[in-house]
């Protein structure tokens, strides 16, 4: 494959000359405007932002404060629970709710780097009332829209089990190491 | 880094090995390789994923590796051919390795909220659980480039870093190389003349602060860009010497067609019009390109087969526009067989400016059907593209120059890489009329990010007339030369 033969020497007609000048104005045009562009947008659309991390996801929800709610609500604990706990086999209740959809299980598959979602039969909201998780708590985020502001709070033991379950206590979502709840929690449901 | 390092080296190699085999130069083989493994890799693992298998990239990327030693075995390139292959395809794997260490050390990656969901449905097939991810998120942002991120999460990353500038930079390149072949090889470059004007037009594309942006952003639009880069310069090459031994650049396009469809929502219409001008060149063999077109129409088929039984399974019906890419890659299938009669390919040029007079008819017509959309969008557009939004006066300046050179060069290369470019552009204008909303205004519109993907071909075009002699001015008729030598 060796392409065509060579085109003609010679002076470049005139027209190819007014080509060239538009692609030098062009060329000088584009590095005379380029940090004035960059300049103009935020800086998820400036061509030449650094960030302080390669985590795209830690940016988007923690560096960037104009991240609309509902994407935090879509994949805020799954980034926590994957930078936290990840492999590990959530626990979600049987009986509806916001843990038991499609999406939260997709989060948690996928950002929360989970090995499984199980639904089990549980009580989210007794469990959070009646165990106090403070001591325990490793990391917090916030999701959800500005009227329905919900917080994260993660509770893992110092000998992680590797099974974190959902409860609810208010507008406050805690993700809890199992080792941390007393025996036979599986009871009644909410 | 050291696991998405042995990606990307590995897809290189493969790519590489395979196109040489076929009988691309050393320095094309090495340009090009990278971008023909990377579209192996998809197309070996889209069967998997489709027909619920698991999804490992290390077993998919070594098959790869080992059908390009099959290939190997099957054409055995002579041993002086792979010496030649040395100095290229180490320059290669240099830019490989310096370009991941470098977006391993600076942090430049680019996101939209559709980034999040290309980096979810990745981490999804790396989990097994790509079942769980809705038909209505797969028909948006479909499967080619989750499918390459999965390969990030072996080193719990949930995005190849380097994917997007290796893009980047494999759309200056191909650039380049594309336009030296059409010059009559790599060393037509040591003509300082032509090698200041191809300098010029790729300075031109690198200091587009968009190109930049896209260089580093999670998504498939610069990609989009140079698979249509690969498989229209790959026909226009053929085009220029119909008789030549096209094998490597067959397999080039062949890989890369079916990724375009497996890309991006408008991917099958756009790897439609990149494959035109190969089509209807008769002097090219036509099994190859009966192939080609059977390809395409088996990729749509393939994908929006799928995404219908999908669809149907949940106990959905079909909205009619699911039937258009079904119907094309019916129709793409069955007409196949027509690339034998030559009689139909007497006027190529003719066909081409046929192509394109539909898509401005499809446009016009789309137009009409929703005036208020299309208005609220060409506003959109004016405001994005016209000097207020980051592309600043850029897409102005390359419309005005590529209607300059369609204008007033006679080189037979305007009329080959014309089609394309201006058809995917009607195409892409016309997406308001297929969709719910207009285009808005704002960085993130999706036009605003769809206009990169005209932009590598757009430069080649430009380049090549800026390099020729058969120009005239606009206003006077020249007569072009013949379509076919």
């Amino acid at each position: 494959m060796t392409g065509e033969e060579a085109q003609p020497a010679g002076r470049p007609p005139l027209p190819a000359l007014v080509l060239l000048a538009g692609l030098a104005c062009f060329l000088i045009y584009n590095m005379a405007n380029f940090f004035v562009l960059d300049s103009r947008v935020s800086d998820r659309y400036s061509a030449l932002h650094r960030y302080h991390t390669g985590d795209m996801l830690e940016v988007w929800l923690v560096t960037v404060s104009s991240t609309p709610g509902v994407y935090r609500g879509r994949f805020a604990a799954g980034w926590m629970l994957g930078r936290h706990a990840p492999g590990s086999t959530i626990i979600v209740p049987d009986s509806g709710g916001p843990h038991s959809g499609p999406r939260f299980r997709n989060q948690m598959l996928s950002f929360g780097r989970a090995r499984e979602v199980e639904r089990r039969r549980y009580n989210q909201r007794r469990l959070a009332a009646d165990i106090d998780f403070e001591p325990y708590i490793v990391a917090v985020g916030t999701s959800g829209e500005r009227r329905n502001r919900r917080h994260y709070r993660l509770a893992l033991s110092d000998r992680p089990s590797g099974t974190i379950i959902a409860l609810r206590r208010g507008r406050q979502e805690i993700f809890a190491d199992t080792a941390l709840l007393p025996d036979g929690w599986e009871a009644g449901p909410d | 880094m050291i696991i998405e390092l042995a990606f990307l080296a590995a897809w290189f190699v493969a790519g590489l090995v395979i196109v040489h085999s076929f009988g691309m130069g050393p320095v094309g083989a090495a340009v090009t390789g990278w971008l023909a493994g990377l579209c192996l890799y998809v197309v070996l693992a889209v069967p998997f994923l489709l027909l619920g298998l698991p999804v490992w990239p290390a077993f998919i990327t070594c098959l790869g590796l080992v059908i390009a030693a099959g290939v190997v075995l099957w054409r055995r390139p002579s041993r002086e051919s792979w010496l030649s292959l040395l100095l290229p395809s180490g320059a290669a794997l240099a830019v490989i390795l310096v370009i991941t260490v470098f977006t391993h050390m600076v942090h430049l990656a680019k996101w939209h909220t559709d980034s999040f969901s290309y980096m979810q449905v990745g981490a999804l097939i790396h989990s097994g659980h790509f079942d769980l991810v809705a038909a209505g998120m797969l028909n948006l942002r479909l499967i080619a480039l989750p499918l390459l991120h999965t390969s990030a999460n072996l080193s719990g990353d949930m995005y190849l870093r380097a994917l997007a500038p290796l893009t980047a930079a494999s759309a200056v390149m191909m650039t380049g190389w594309f336009f030296a072949m059409a010059r009559g090889g790599v060393q037509s470059l040591k003509d300082s003349a032509a090698l200041a004007v191809l300098l010029l037009a790729l300075l031109v594309m690198i200091s587009t602060n968009r190109f930049v942006w896209h260089g580093f952003y999670i998504n498939g639009h610069l990609l989009f860009g140079v698979l249509v880069l690969a498989i229209a310069g790959a026909g226009f090459l053929m085009a220029r010497r119909p008789k030549a031994d096209h094998r490597a650049l067959w397999a080039l396009q062949l890989v890369c067609v079916p990724v375009l469809v497996f890309l991006r929502p408008e991917g099958f219409l756009g790897a439609a019009v990149a494959i035109a001008p190969t089509l209807v060149i008769a002097g090219v063999n036509w099994r190859y390109r009966a192939a080609l077109l059977a390809v395409l129409g088996v990729a749509i088929l393939v994908w929006q087969g799928y995404l219908a039984l999908r669809v149907l399974s949940a106990g959905n019906e079909l909205v009619w526009r699911a039937y258009i890419p079904l119907l094309l890659g019916l129709v793409c299938v069955l007409a196949a067989p027509l690339m034998a009669v030559r009689v139909l390919f007497a006027r190529p040029l003719a066909l081409l400016a046929a192509m394109e007079a539909v898509t401005a008819a499809l446009f016009a017509l789309m137009v009409l059907r929703d005036p208020e959309k299309f208005q609220a969008s060409f506003e959109a557009i004016a405001h994005n593209l016209g000097g207020s939004g980051a592309w600043g006066f850029a897409p102005v300046l390359y419309v005005l120059l590529v209607v300059f050179v369609i204008a007033g060069c006679r080189e037979q290369a305007v009329s080959w890489l014309r089609a394309p470019l201006v058809a995917s552009a009607l195409l892409f204008l016309s997406i308001p009329g297929i969709r719910n909303d207009p285009f808005r205004i704002g960085e993130g519109d999706t036009f605003n990010r769809m206009a990169i993907q005209l932009v590598p071909l757009a430069v080649l075009l430009i380049a090549l007339a800026a390099a020729s002699r058969q120009w005239d001015w606009p206003w006077r008729s020249g007569k072009r030369p013949p379509a076919m030598p």
